[in-house]
């Protein structure tokens, strides 16, 4: 007892009192540099200024995301551990590979970016224009389609072509975005999903033709891409959502504190310049609101579940 | 060289293990769907046909005239300390970092394998110990951000 | 452009970044299993505040230099300075055992530095046309080079084929441990999430070489060099410039590695080694310290990392998880690399062009200056030495993802790796199978699926089907010299 006295000074007892008090942790449910990386990256400074403590990013990157998500749902809810994770690969982590936590029991902290959308892209010297020739294309047989593993956010969407458009088409699952990209490009694969990022700059060398995106609109930065929904199918949107989430039941003051400072990094004029220069569409979305949309999502990858789980047998 | 050659009690347990392992891998692949459980099945059986083929011929010489003398000797060693006690040290070490967080186990670990492999200039132990520990646990920490074992230890002692 | 690219490369506060680059760089690299990623990784919140040229230039020379540094620690004590490094090892640490230390540290500093000038001597001249072969590369010639590069475990050991054969086989079932990459079942995973993600390369080199090796040492006491001498770093250079034909293979290798997103830095060298060594009229020499088994990876390894740069600059996509955060720094700047960063970003390419280059030059010139220093270390007493290398490896093998399972993986395959190195197998093939499984399985299925179904997309290509008839010729070569010859099989 003298020993633990003495190596932890009166901080046990404070922390219970004031929040927060010593750095609060932001795990990362992948690599330095992808998307949910840099949305957590950018707005660390103001978070941090606004919060009062330091805040330290971890990045805690295995089974596409779903250790960090585990680790959090079991770290104690004192609100110095936070999660952030993306949608709908968040759902499809518990839904489709079935990995240990619940999504909806997280708390829903905030959410900071959005409007990341996917997209379909087609080999260049296919004739495909839209998604119905791809659709007439693969009745007689099934064209070939690249992606990346099981539960992504490319094999969702992919699965919804194939269950909501009809597009018959085998699924080619690559290790990486650009790994899938480069297939379309190189003509591997007659048909790609993926994140738009990853086929953009290949789509602007005339390498490969994006068809469209997959949100509920069209994307900012490229306004000339059409979405799914305006080709003829409007029940085909994935949106993806990166947001900030804390362990289940974090008490309301806690929750309180962290979304004050969120709020305030989010007026923050330097933010939003790095935003813009960074390209990141930002989707400021507090507790409520935010479990609302969380939700939704669950519930249309609950609802595709038969389609998303993978066939045992393969091919 | 001789035909027969006996096989030591420990290269059998290295042979064991990893050929269990893919026994093991192979009795696996039964339940895993047909794509899944191809390549693993077909390495696992190709492993152990050339563990049986290997084991085969150094029972019945016929890889007498293959044999190198490096296959038959074990390294040449001063036995300043038996590797079981090396490898128990190294084992212990990493179980006191579980236990007593990363600095405290690296310190005595730092301090005590030398003097188990009869180091004795206790200064430069010391000296040793003590700068090498701060050092890496400063650098990780503050300069690589590495969060190090905390050591089962003191979280308990928390409560 | 180029002029005005290179003065703005060479102004002070580039130089600064490159000089504090490098150095960190070295760092990182000589410590046990941090590599690359683990040092751009941390590199890369502090560009933020920075020009975006000076931002590339810091995380061009933090790449360089810990692909060149993480050799330090393969070579003077056997412990992989990170993924690029593993086949350094091999023949490196044989030649400081026997003294030459410093003749390795010389081989090791001017093979990386050949490699990274021949990496961006292709970056600058060929990249359009090395990007035209990447987009020739489906699955099925994925699969076939994969099985090219496993063809060499046949070339394990003298007499030690069998179990050349059976640890390349451990070797690749250990790779298939985790999520299948096409169906994405758990294998073997005893569901362990930890387990999804399979056995990770670096805690496992790290126990396969440096734990059975920290064994080794504790029995023997002494120091590691043999002999109470380090040899000349200047002798490795003239060795080094003695064998242009690995200069060559091995340059070749590291790039295409580089290029190809489904490889990289972890498979480069271990294949350029194992290629060295089919071409070699010696391979019994390797292992025991031969110069030409410690050139090939070293310059297979940093012509990869820069050849890794290609695909981000003339596709802007990124070929690896490192040159991801390349691209991230760039983004965060508002840039967008490919078609448009040459067209619009006026002299900023050039600059960065540069500073890859001056990156080059500026680990070369320090790590010359370190290594001399560096090579003393295997003079240092063993009882001091070894307490050093097991703490470092254990919190290499940690750090890299926080995992206390990566420590106990280490561990597990120190014992391993202690009893195969007492008994000479060849642990060398253990990893060949572990860096090559993913490639070869992953692209078997992904090319039946394309070929819905049909092996004959195996052999109706003619990329691939070319990969398969070399491979038959390399396997067969011994063989068919010797009829060529008009020698009589029997000998040998």
């Amino acid at each position: 007892m003298l020993v633990s006295m003495l190596l932890n000074p009166p901080t046990v007892s404070a922390q219970k009192q004031v929040y927060p008090s010593q750095p609060v942790r932001l795990v990362i449910t992948h690599a330095a540099g992808g998307t949910t990386d840099m949305a957590a990256r950018l707005i660390q400074p103001y978070f941090q200024k606004y919060l009062g403590v330091p805040v330290v990013i971890e990045n805690m990157v295995g089974a596409g995301g779903n250790i960090a998500r585990s680790f959090v749902f079991k770290q104690p809810a004192d609100g110095y551990t936070l999660l952030v994770s993306q949608q709908p690969s968040m759902s499809a982590g518990q839904i489709v590979t079935g990995a240990k936590f619940e999504v909806l029991k997280f708390t829903h902290v905030f959410n900071v970016a959005g409007k990341n959308y996917d997209c379909v892209a087609v080999a260049k010297d296919t004739p495909f224009k839209t998604i119905e020739d791809l659709k007439k294309a693969s009745q007689g047989q099934p064209l070939t389609s690249a992606g990346t593993g099981v539960g992504s956010n490319a094999y969702i969407l992919a699965m919804l072509l194939k269950a909501r458009a009809g597009v018959n088409f085998t699924y080619v699952p690559f290790n990486s975005g650009t790994e899938a990209a480069l297939a379309v490009a190189g003509a591997q694969t007659q048909m790609g999903t993926g994140a738009l990022d990853s086929y953009w700059p290949l789509h602007e060398q005339g390498r490969l033709r994006i068809l469209a995106v997959s949100g509920p609109q069209r994307d900012e930065s490229h306004p000339q891409i059409p979405t799914i929904a305006e080709l003829g199918y409007p029940n085909i949107v994935l949106d993806q959502m990166t947001g900030v989430f804390a362990p289940p039941e974090l008490p309301n003051d806690r929750i309180d504190i962290l979304v004050a400072a969120f709020r305030k990094a989010f007026a923050d004029k330097d933010y939003q310049a790095a935003a813009a220069k960074a390209k990141q569409t930002l989707q400021p979305l507090g507790p409520a609101e935010f479990q609302k949309a969380s939700r939704q999502i669950f519930e249309t990858i609950q609802e595709l579940a038969p389609v998303l789980k993978p066939d045992k047998r393969g091919r | 060289m001789g035909g027969r050659k006996r096989i030591a009690a420990l290269e059998g347990f290295l042979l064991l293990v990893l050929g269990s392992f893919a026994l093991a891998f192979f009795v696996e692949t039964r339940e895993l769907g047909q794509t899944a459980a191809l390549f693993p099945r077909l390495v696992a059986l190709a492993s152990l046909a050339a563990l049986a083929l290997a084991l085969g011929f150094q029972f019945f010489g016929a890889a007498k005239a293959r044999q190198t003398p490096a296959e038959t000797a074990a390294l040449e060693t001063l036995d300043v300390v038996s590797w079981p006690l090396a490898l128990a040290v190294q084992v212990g070490y990493v179980a006191l970092i579980a236990l007593l967080g990363f600095s405290l186990a690296s310190l005595l670990y730092l301090i005590g394998a030398p003097l188990q492999m009869r180091y004795r200039r206790w200064g430069v132990l010391i000296a040793y110990g003590f700068l090498l520990t701060a050092a890496v646990a400063i650098a990780f920490t503050v300069l690589f951000h590495v969060r190090l074992p905390e050591g089962l230890l003191w979280s308990y002692l928390k409560g | 452009m180029w002029l005005e690219g290179f003065m703005i490369a060479l102004q002070p506060v580039n130089l600064f970044y490159l000089v504090v680059g490098t150095a960190f760089g070295l760092v990182i690299g000589a410590l046990p299993g941090l590599g690359p990623m683990f040092a751009v990784a941390l590199t890369l919140p502090l560009t933020f505040g920075m020009d975006p040229a000076s931002a590339i230039i810091l995380l061009a020379a933090v790449h360089a230099a810990t692909a060149y540094g993480d050799s330090f620690a393969s070579i003077l004590i056997n412990t992989p300075g990170g993924v690029g490094s593993v086949a350094s090892c091999w023949d490196g640490y044989p030649m400081a055992q026997k003294g030459q230390a410093g003749v390795a540290m010389g081989i090791s500093a001017l093979g990386s530095f050949m490699g990274g000038i021949i990496g961006w001597i292709s970056l600058v001249a060929i990249s359009p046309l090395l990007i035209l072969v990447a987009l020739r590369m489906g699955p099925p010639e994925y699969f076939m080079v994969a099985l090219m590069a496993l063809s060499l475990l046949a070339l394990a050991s003298h007499g030690q084929v069998l179990k050349g054969l059976f640890l390349g086989g451990i070797g690749l079932l250990l790779s298939f441990i985790g999520r299948d990459p096409i169906t994405a079942e758990a294998r073997f995973t005893f569901g362990y999430l930890y387990l999804e993600d399979g056995v990770p390369l670096a805690p496992t080199v790290l126990g396969l070489f440096a734990l059975s090796q920290v064994l080794v040492l504790s029995e023997q006491g002494g120091s590691i060099a043999q002999i109470r001498t380090v040899g000349r770093v200047w002798e490795g250079f003239k060795t080094a410039l003695r064998f242009p034909g690995t200069i060559a293979r091995a340059g070749i290798v590291g790039i295409f590695m580089g290029i190809l997103p489904a490889l990289g830095l972890s498979s480069a060298n271990i294949v350029a080694y194992f290629a060295e060594k089919k071409a070699s009229k010696h391979p019994e020499k390797f292992g025991q310290g031969e110069p030409r088994g410690l050139l090939a990876p070293e310059i297979a390894k940093n012509a990869c990392i820069v050849g890794d740069l290609i695909p981000t600059f003339t596709l802007g996509i990124p070929g690896s998880s490192v040159t991801a955060i390349f691209l991230a720094a760039m983004i965060m700047h508002g840039l967008q690399p490919g078609v448009q960063f040459f067209e619009r970003s006026g002299a900023l390419p050039y600059t960065v062009f540069a500073g890859i280059l001056l990156a080059q030059f500026s680990f070369f010139l320090m790590g010359l200056l370190l290594a001399r220093h560096f090579a003393k270390a295997v003079l240092i007493p063993n009882a001091l030495l070894v307490p050093l290398i097991v703490m470092l490896s254990v919190v290499g093998s940690f750090a890299m993802r926080g995992f206390v399972e990566d420590v106990i993986v280490t561990v597990v395959f120190g014992f391993l790796g202690y009893l195969m190195t007492r008994y000479r197998y060849p642990g060398a093939c253990m990893v060949l199978g572990l860096v090559l499984g993913d490639l070869v399985e992953a692209n078997f299925h992904r090319s039946l699926l394309i070929g819905q179904g049909s092996y004959g997309i195996f052999f109706s290509r003619p990329f691939a089907l070319a990969i398969l008839l070399l491979t038959v010729i390399l396997l067969a070569w011994p063989y068919l010299r010797r009829l060529f010859a008009g020698r009589p099989l029997a000998r040998e």
